[in-house]
């Protein structure tokens, strides 16, 4: 690797271990702020360093890359390879093996360019694996023709000599499978059809013959792995008969094979394939409902509450959601087994309070979220209100303290509004006049407030995008990001106690006027969301501006050139009334802003404290 | 003399009869009164005579009186209706020599059907004839008075337009926007003056009809062209639907044909409000002589009333609402299309009501002709394409298309469909021999999409992007998504046959380049390429030399400042700037060029060269005062579109 290779990923390195917050212990507080200062100045300093390093060695050759030399392309994909492995920047290493899969077709390198479609296929599916924990697709068909074309070398399998590269073939048909979501009929059926293709040639002993020296075994086991996630796709009854079958062959292979390992290590079966054999069992009709959900409950209290490898995170995190679903299924459970949810549902907030935050965060969302979108609501129970809160102050300290600060502003707003222009009001909390309005003063705060509070909730889908980046964002993930809006609304949406801010979590970063801001096709609605949306949006912009310690590495303003810029572009970016309102506010937010964000970073700082 | 003529033609006719003439410019006088005029007025014959037209009828109110003699004054030929005190009264005027009239009187308040049964067939055949000529001969009045008005509006513009110009002669924009104007104006009043022309040709017998070959493709994106343009400007849906063809070669008079189809079509959009669309079908049956033509234009228009649908192909006729509309036309258009789809042998016909819209089909017999295409299929057997069609109206028509030739085809009806069938046949060894698609597909860019394929596929799979739009806005970018030819829908089955055989290794060796769009001419264009890789610079300077623009280089920045600075202002007519250099960066070089005092360093085109770049990157090279960015390696087509469009091409 050139020696601005190597200096990128070790500022990488550094990155990530910076980033990993709330693990270190302080004196007191103040030791606590200057720490924060310490890293935020130490992250931009890295980031700075790491993007002039590409600017000035890496993107010229990406420019030019076909008069790049064989070493930089050998130099190249070992630095892709290292984005790809512990490092993980995903975007840059889709750039350079994008370019290198140019670079290969162009002059006929076959082997390269059968591993390069792989590797930027891999690359995609990580960005796509994002986007699909809240129900977004984005790389989909892209990773499909990645994967595609390269298994499509099978056709010449005997021309090709080397035997990585027949390995690439084998994983890319297998990872064809990856690129269909199951929840839907027709994804579903044609990743079936993938595995079951891929499987036909693993299995295929004139392959195997060919190639002896290939972990077949390690491809087969991926295959029924992967095929046992069709369960999520049975679940939602996209499945039929074949797929149940299918489905119950590869849960048995697995279960077949762990109960081997776990023997041998003198270790009891890991709860993702145990749950994955029980439920292909009630698929395929040899056990009931309630055998199943007994079956869960078994496998969920057989995990300590404070495991936190990847199988814990599995029975503590994902399980429940699994539970919720099943329960669905049959109105009686839903009331039979509420005491069994609300427990999974309390015992995952203190699991998420005390899980480490480290590189396992990305699975820990992944199970999150899955959870969250199946999150069953009880009148008096646990709200997924409450549980988004919980999620957002214990997984993401920085948008925890920028969701504070918004909310406080947000409120502080509404109780002015209330008193000066209580007719702007008129809607939320389901007011008719401006009475109601004055009358209903501490309801419309609360909900301003909650507003605040949860906008920013899809930004912990993408948190690996603003905490791991380490260097300015490119297109893509300035892109990519921007989809935290609709990740907010689709985790608001599905509960009775969030609804009404899904929208603001949408719409926060559209135009008052819709004529700028994005999501481009977001449409503003009308009555108190859009009241509620018109609020956040200052609140958030004017938090955003003024904190410097916040999320994204930026120079804070001061609270003047901050209003004075808001009022600015009233009527265009913002609503002009309720802009109207900060310049008198102006003593007022001050203190918010010092006190309030003082406060909230205490929080953080109790929060990281309590962990011992 | 006419009191002579007039007591033997009428004077023993049940119908009352007045004869008038006009002396000096008073109103005219009754000269004579048949007795049924008499007996209708109750009144002797030397009462009436000398009596000025309207008082025969006692006192009428002044006010209606003087709006009668006004109406005489105007018309001289026509009905004029008289309101005395107990009756309504008809009078059918008509001149019958220099300054004497007919008046033939009616009472249309007692007009009942039994009293017309009592009638004499023979007077009233005679009353209706006069009545049609009466009729007629005031429609033809009225139409010439809103004629000279219809052509007295563009000839002032003309006019007056004209004189604006002449007194700015100095000022090219104003004398350009009057000559526009003018050119409007008297397009406008061409048209009217030859559908004048036309009916008078038709009415007199004097057209000969030409039949030659048509293509009846050529025909519908003829007519397309011309209507589309006037369709958008009111925001008109213009759909096209075929029928059956059962071919598409044919022996009618193209032009008269094409004037029928006009006339419908541009009634269609005249008469349809903005928002609303316009259907066009076209189908062709039958076989060789026994072949027939139909084309049906239906819209979300106004509709017609029910009388003026039994007047509707009369010339000069117009509805009312047209007037009251300000929609302008000479009520000709019509008439010719019945007149000529007549003289064709054919058949015309009208659905309406009020409110519902109006639709017109004609039906015209027609001689088909064999297609020759043997050679087009022969070369195409057993190709297969992939049709990415997310509309299956259009689907189906490409299908039929393709399944008449024989050509095999798979369908995504979605970009995920698309590539999945692209993995397919990848494992199966199955070649698609082109791709076939649609210019928007529901789930990915098709910018996005179609690059990826072309990069898959190699550069001579053919994709053929269909369209039903006037495809020369976007023809720059889908051409820089890899799209190799583009096909005007409806599909045309030998259209396509040709287009695809046009890929097949003998079809590219017959078509000629006379077939490939004519590149705009670079001549006098300059160019100055600032980068430091020579090697990208002598790749640059090649794939542009072909367009014939002149190309400076410099090797760095400062270079690059002093070479614009060394030539004369507006030398350049774009800079295209590598970013990074040594010596003096992009940025800085655009920033010091900006700054120069001269009138072109403000105006100057720099466009930077880089695909790779950071956000702030992008916006720093706007900041530096760059107009766009183009990515690297370039390509000849890029760098021209960015010659089109910062500085034009000749």
């Amino acid at each position: 690797m050139k020696i601005y290779q190597k200096k990128y990923l070790e500022n990488l390195r550094k990155t990530a271990r910076i980033s990993e917050y709330g693990n270190d212990r302080y004196k007191d507080f103040d030791d606590f702020l200057t720490d924060r200062s310490r890293r935020q100045d130490l992250l931009l300093q890295y980031s700075r360093e790491n993007t002039g390093l590409l600017r000035d060695n890496l993107m010229p050759l990406l420019d030019d890359i076909l008069s790049a030399s064989e070493e930089d392309i050998r130099e190249l994909t070992e630095f892709s390879g290292a984005l790809m492995g512990d490092h993980k920047d995903t975007v840059l290493q889709y750039y350079i093996s994008y370019a290198v899969v140019t670079y290969a077709r162009k002059y006929g390198k076959r082997d390269l360019l059968i591993r390069e479609l792989y590797q930027t296929g891999m690359s995609l599916y990580y960005l796509e694996s994002m986007m699909r924990r809240v129900n977004l697709s984005r790389y989909c068909w892209k990773m499909r023709m990645m994967f595609g074309e390269a298994a499509s070398f099978i056709r010449i399998y005997d021309e090709i000599e080397d035997t990585e590269t027949r390995g690439y073939i084998h994983r890319a048909m297998g990872n064809l499978a990856l690129t269909y979501s199951v929840l839907n009929q027709d994804g579903l059926h044609k990743k079936m059809a993938a595995i079951r293709n891929s499987l036909e040639i693993l299995n295929d002993p004139v392959y195997q013959e060919k190639t002896p020296s290939l972990p077949w075994d390690i491809y087969i086991y991926k295959s029924h792995q992967e095929r046992t996630a069709a369960l999520g796709g049975l679940r939602e009854n996209c499945g039929n008969l074949q797929f149940v079958r299918e489905v119950m062959e590869s849960a048995q292979y697995i279960h077949a094979s762990q109960l081997e390992a776990s023997r041998m290590r003198g270790e009891p079966m890991q709860p993702q394939w145990q749950y994955a054999y029980e439920a292909a069992q009630y698929h395929c009709g040899i056990f009931s409902l309630s055998d199943l959900m007994h079956a869960l409950e078994g496998i969920y209290t057989g995990i300590s509450p404070k495991d936190f490898s990847q199988q814990g995170m599995f029975a503590n995190v994902f399980l429940p959601g699994v539970y919720a679903s099943y329960m669905a299924k049959e109105p009686d459970f839903l009331q039979s087994k509420k005491s069994v949810l609300t427990y999974m549902y309390s015992r995952l907030i203190q699991y998420m309070k005390s899980a480490p935050n480290d590189r396992n965060q990305e699975r820990l969302f992944f199970y999150l979220l899955s959870t969250v979108m199946t999150f069953v609501e009880y009148p008096g129970g646990i709200q997924l209100k409450d549980l988004a809160m919980e999620l957002i102050a214990a997984r993401g300290p920085l948008t925890y303290i920028h969701s504070g600060m918004t909310a406080r502003l947000a409120k502080l707003m509404a109780e002015e509004a209330v008193e000066k222009i209580p007719e702007t009001l008129v809607g939320i909390a389901g007011t008719g006049n401006i009475e109601e309005v004055r009358l209903k003063k501490e309801d419309i705060c609360s909900q301003a407030y909650n507003s605040g509070f949860l906008h920013d909730v899809g930004v912990l889908n993408f948190l690996s995008l603003v905490t791991l980046t380490g260097r300015q964002w490119m297109e893509e993930e300035r892109l990519l990001f921007q989809f935290h809006t609709s990740a907010g609304k689709k985790i608001l949406a599905q509960s009775q106690s969030t609804k009404l801010y899904a929208a603001v979590a949408e719409g926060h970063h559209k135009w008052y006027d819709g004529t700028g801001g994005y999501p481009d096709l977001y449409v503003r609605p009308e009555g108190p969301e859009a009241i509620l949306t018109d609020l956040v949006s200052i609140a958030d912009k004017l938090d955003g501006m003024t904190d410097d310690k916040a999320l994204h590495l930026r120079k804070a303003v001061s609270l003047d050139d901050a209003v004075e810029k808001i009022c600015r572009e009233a009527g265009t970016r913002y609503a002009p009334h309720f802009a109207a309102l900060l310049g008198p506010l102006r003593p007022r937010l001050q203190k918010i802003l010092e006190e309030g964000r003082r406060e909230a970073y205490a929080e953080i700082y109790r929060m990281t404290a309590d962990q011992d | 003399m006419a009191q002579v003529l007039f007591q033997q033609l009428f004077g023993k006719s049940s119908v009352a009869y007045l004869v008038l003439e006009k002396w000096e410019q008073k109103l005219p006088s009754v000269t004579y009164a048949n007795p049924a005029a008499c007996a209708f007025l109750d009144t002797k014959e030397d009462k009436l005579l000398g009596k000025q037209l309207f008082s025969v009828f006692g006192n009428l109110p002044a006010e209606q009186e003087e709006k009668l003699k006004g109406c005489f004054d105007d018309l001289g030929n026509g009905l004029i209706a008289v309101n005395t005190q107990n009756r309504k009264i008809l009078l059918g005027v008509s001149e019958i020599a220099g300054g004497a009239w007919s008046c033939a009187l009616r009472d249309l308040s007692n007009c009942s059907r039994r009293q017309e049964i009592n009638e004499n067939p023979r007077q009233k055949a005679l009353e209706r004839a006069l009545e049609a000529a009466t009729a007629a001969s005031q429609a033809k009045s009225s139409f010439l008075s809103q004629m000279s008005h219809d052509i007295r509006t563009p000839m002032n513009a003309i006019i007056g337009m004209t004189e604006i110009a002449l007194r700015h002669e100095n000022d090219p924009v104003r004398v350009k926007d009057c000559l526009q104007k003018i050119k409007s104006a008297s397009g406008h009043m061409m048209q009217l003056i030859n559908e004048v022309l036309d009916m008078s040709r038709i009415e007199s017998g004097k057209i000969v009809l030409e039949e030659e070959e048509m293509d009846l493709a050529d025909f519908l994106h003829g007519l397309m062209a011309v209507i589309r343009p006037q369709a958008d400007e009111k925001g008109l849906k213009v759909h096209l639907e075929i029928g059956k063809l059962c071919s598409e070669r044919m022996k009618a008079d193209e032009l008269r044909l094409r004037q029928i189809c006009m006339n419908l079509l541009s009634n269609a959009v005249k008469f349809t409000p903005e928002g609303g669309s316009v259907t066009v079908w076209m189908q062709v049956e039958g076989r060789a002589e026994k072949g027939r033509f139909s084309f049906r234009v239906s819209d979300t228009g106004p509709g017609m009333s029910r009388e003026f649908m039994d007047r509707l192909f009369q010339p000069y006729e117009r509805e009312r609402s047209m007037t009251v509309n300000k929609i302008q036309g000479s009520g000709l258009g019509l008439s010719i299309v019945k007149s000529l789809t007549e003289l064709m042998g054919g058949s015309v016909e009208a659905e309406s009501e009020p409110g519902q819209g109006a639709s017109f089909l004609v039906r015209i017999p027609v001689q088909l002709l064999e297609e020759d295409v043997e050679k087009f299929s022969r070369a195409l057997q057993g190709a297969a394409v992939l049709v990415l069609e997310p509309d299956s109206g259009r689907l189906a028509g490409l299908v039929s298309a393709l399944d008449q030739y024989g050509i095999k085809w798979d369908h995504a009806a979605c970009g995920n469909d698309a590539v999945d069938l692209l993995n397919e046949a990848a494992f199966s060894g199955k070649d698609y021999f082109a791709l076939l698609t649609a210019e928007e597909i529901p789930d990915i860019e098709i910018t996005q999409l179609l690059p990826e394929i072309r990069r898959r596929m190699g550069i001579d799979f053919p994709m053929v992007m269909m369209s039903e739009h006037d495809w020369s806005q976007m023809e720059y970018i889908l051409k820089r998504s890899g799209v190799s030819e583009f096909f005007p829908l409806p599909v045309f089955a030998s259209r396509l046959l040709a287009l695809l055989y046009s890929f097949t290794e003998e079809g590219k060796i017959e078509i000629e380049e006379k077939n490939r769009p004519v590149r705009r001419s670079y001549q006098n264009r300059r160019l100055l390429l600032v980068e430091d890789n020579a090697l990208n610079c002598e790749i640059a300077t090649e794939i542009l030399s072909v367009s014939g623009i002149q190309i400076d280089t410099a090797e760095n920045g400062l270079k690059a400042v002093e070479r614009f600075q060394g030539m004369p202002e507006n030398y350049y007519d774009l800079i295209l700037m590598d970013i990074q250099m040594p010596v003096m960066d992009g940025l800085e070089a655009a920033r010091r060029i900006r700054a120069l005092e001269r009138k072109d360093a403000g105006s100057v085109p720099i466009v930077a060269m880089t695909a790779n770049a950071f956000v702030e990157d992008v916006q720093d090279s706007l900041k530096a005062g760059m107009d766009a960015h183009i990515s690297k390696p370039l390509d000849a087509d890029q760098v021209l579109h960015c010659l089109d469009q910062w500085a034009g091409g000749d």
